[in-house]
């Protein structure tokens, strides 16, 4: 288990950064393969035809703010915190999404989500052409989903944690408070090059 | 098995003191209310994490991979006891 939460207690920063390298190469690869965007920190899209850029763009503005932000509160909580270890934090705690992608092989998902939006934009509401298996799929995809952001969350919780060995009662707040603050400055970021390109 | 010595009074769990010690080739023994050295009044796995660090001429890099742990473990432990050690310094000093 403690694998799987929390790889920084044992690996050493070489070994994750490693694994980090490596998982967000794929991510990004099977992101391009499988059309999605990962537009701010906590997101997960699926579209109709990913440029190739995309991809490779929002996990880098979404590390770039997450690791800037995530090191400066480190750094107020412990000066000792190094900004190796905030890296591979983020790093490792993206692995999550990047399985996540698998669920729009053939733009599966992507076509019941674009369904259902089309269905809901449409005055008839003709909610009722989603089939059973479209509907088991969202209810599962969904839980699955809420799952792996949680999976996400805690690994990254416990790698800051660690890298900054934080005890004040205020961690959870400043966490809380990063994490935001890098969603909002990263939905903006993707947003605005996506408007320039 | 090896004794362990007892820092706190298993009763109120205040920290405990010498009151006596004694020669264990004539006997002789000495009273008085001497307060354990600050190294003892950490645990038995802090004392060893030490004693680790000393061995290891304090390279936390040799010590994390000596205990198969990350860098950033091993500092924070070493950072822990530092805290403790403080607390427990700065409490004899004004005792």
């Amino acid at each position: 288990m403690k694998f799987l939460f929390n790889p920084f207690e044992r690996y050493s920063e070489k070994q994750l950064l490693f694994i980090g390298i490596i998982s967000t190469t794929l991510g990004c690869f099977f992101a391009i393969f499988f059309n999605a965007r990962f537009d701010g920190i906590l997101d997960l899209h699926f579209v109709e035809k990913v440029k190739i850029s995309e991809p490779i763009f929002d996990v880098f503005i979404n590390t770039f703010c997450l690791s800037v932000l995530l090191f400066l509160t480190g750094k107020y909580c412990n000066k000792k915190t190094r900004f190796i270890d905030i890296i591979t934090s983020i790093l490792i705690s993206k692995i999550p999404f990047y399985i996540l992608v698998f669920q729009n092989i053939n733009q599966f998902s992507f076509q019941i989500v674009d369904k259902i939006s089309k269905s809901l934009l449409t005055k008839n509401h003709s909610i009722e052409t989603i089939t059973s298996t479209e509907m088991s799929f969202i209810i599962i995809g969904g839980i699955l989903n809420l799952a792996f952001l949680a999976w996400s969350i805690i690994l990254l919780f416990n790698g800051f944690k660690i890298a900054s060995n934080a005890k004040n009662p205020k961690l959870i707040l400043f966490f809380i408070g990063v994490i935001l603050m890098s969603e909002i400055i990263s939905k903006i970021l993707i947003s605005n090059f996506n408007k320039l390109w | 098995m090896k004794p362990k010595l007892p820092i706190q009074c298993p009763s109120c769990e205040s920290p405990l003191s010498v009151a006596q010690l004694s020669c264990g080739n004539c006997s002789t023994s000495v009273f008085g209310n001497y307060s354990l050295p600050l190294l003892l009044q950490i645990t038995d796995e802090e004392q060893h994490f030490i004693l680790q660090f000393f061995l290891s001429s304090g390279s936390l890099k040799e010590m994390a991979i000596q205990m198969g742990n990350s860098y950033p473990t091993v500092r924070n432990k070493l950072d822990d006891i530092i805290q403790k050690i403080n607390l427990l310094k700065n409490k004899s000093e004004t005792l």
